[in-house]
């Protein structure tokens, strides 16, 4: 059986990896984020986040508290489209 | 695609626009999540109940003994499309599985029961998991985030018509909780509506 189960598809961050982390004494997905660098890549966590803490959740049994901060934008968008931006469009 | 000082940056037509609205309702539904079942990822394991739709779609037949993966709508939704093509599913629950095996494809499965576990034997395995919320906008909105049990995921917190403690901002549908049908979603909808219409001044 092979041991390279991705949990973060853009990072290749593998479940054992995870686990490593945890047995490391990593609690949170914050924690696991800055050890391992998921969540971190092309979707911002929108793909690994729940599996996360789902895993984290079946190692401590405890309720996870809270995800990654999720920042702008939800998905990528060419640099151009911004840097082109109009005004406010008040509604 | 992104809150923003306030407001709510806009892809439209290739241009960027930040709009600013005295209330922002987030409908934006669900995302499918990643399983991390360990596996060597063999041909015939369908990951996700859209794959097998699209699979039954192009009159792809599974195999003959099927382990499908997942409860609730979407599991339901797959033992449905399996028994229309003759295919009689052996349901496993989510956290039961433990692997699955095979080298050109999957050919077993073991699956935990208590503090057994025991292997059933196939040629097709279905994971049809619950998508979970996209939290994610109205989370830069500063809506409040927590974990939805039932649903084992991040979900943002509101009150029952979809208020959330962030000023100004709502979230309706699939995004804030689990719902058993389309039509009870549409009127969680049109509950959440009225919540932002009546907070705005305007028509209960």
């Amino acid at each position: 059986m092979s041991a390279k189960v991705l949990v973060c598809r853009c990072e290749d961050v593998t479940l054992d990896e995870v686990e490593e982390a945890l047995a490391g004494g990593q609690r949170d997905i914050e924690s696991v984020k800055r050890y391992t660098g998921l969540g971190t890549g092309w979707c911002q966590g929108k793909q690994c986040v729940n599996a996360c803490a789902r895993i984290i959740a079946a190692h401590t049994g405890a309720v996870p508290a809270a995800p990654i901060t999720p920042r702008p934008p939800l998905h990528p968008i060419p640099l151009g489209a911004l840097a082109a931006m109009g005004g406010d469009d008040d509604a | 695609m992104a809150t923003f000082d306030n407001g709510t940056l806009v892809l439209r037509d290739g241009a960027v626009t930040l709009v600013r609205a005295r209330a922002r309702l987030f409908a934006n539904g669900c995302h499918e999540v990643v399983g991390t079942l360990r596996t060597q990822r063999p041909p015939r394991r369908l990951q996700r109940a859209r794959a097998l739709c699209r699979a039954l779609c192009h009159g792809v037949l599974l195999g003959e003994r099927v382990v499908l993966v997942g409860a609730g709508a979407w599991g339901e939704a797959a033992a449905q499309a399996l028994a229309a093509l003759g295919r009689r599913a052996t349901r496993v629950r989510e956290g039961e599985i433990v692997a699955a095996h095979g080298t050109s494809a999957v050919s077993k499965v073991t699956v935990r029961e208590g503090d057994r576990e025991r292997t059933l034997p196939c040629d097709a395995l279905v994971v049809a998991e619950e998508p979970v919320a996209s939290y994610e906008l109205a989370g830069q909105a500063e809506a409040e985030l927590g974990w939805d049990a039932q649903r084992r995921c991040f979900a943002p917190k509101s009150d029952d018509e979809g208020a959330t403690r962030a000023p100004g901002v709502y979230v309706a549908g699939s995004l804030r909780r689990r719902f058993a049908s389309h039509l009870e979603r549409e009127a969680d909808g049109v509950r959440v509506a009225r919540r932002v219409a009546r907070d705005l001044g305007g028509a209960p």
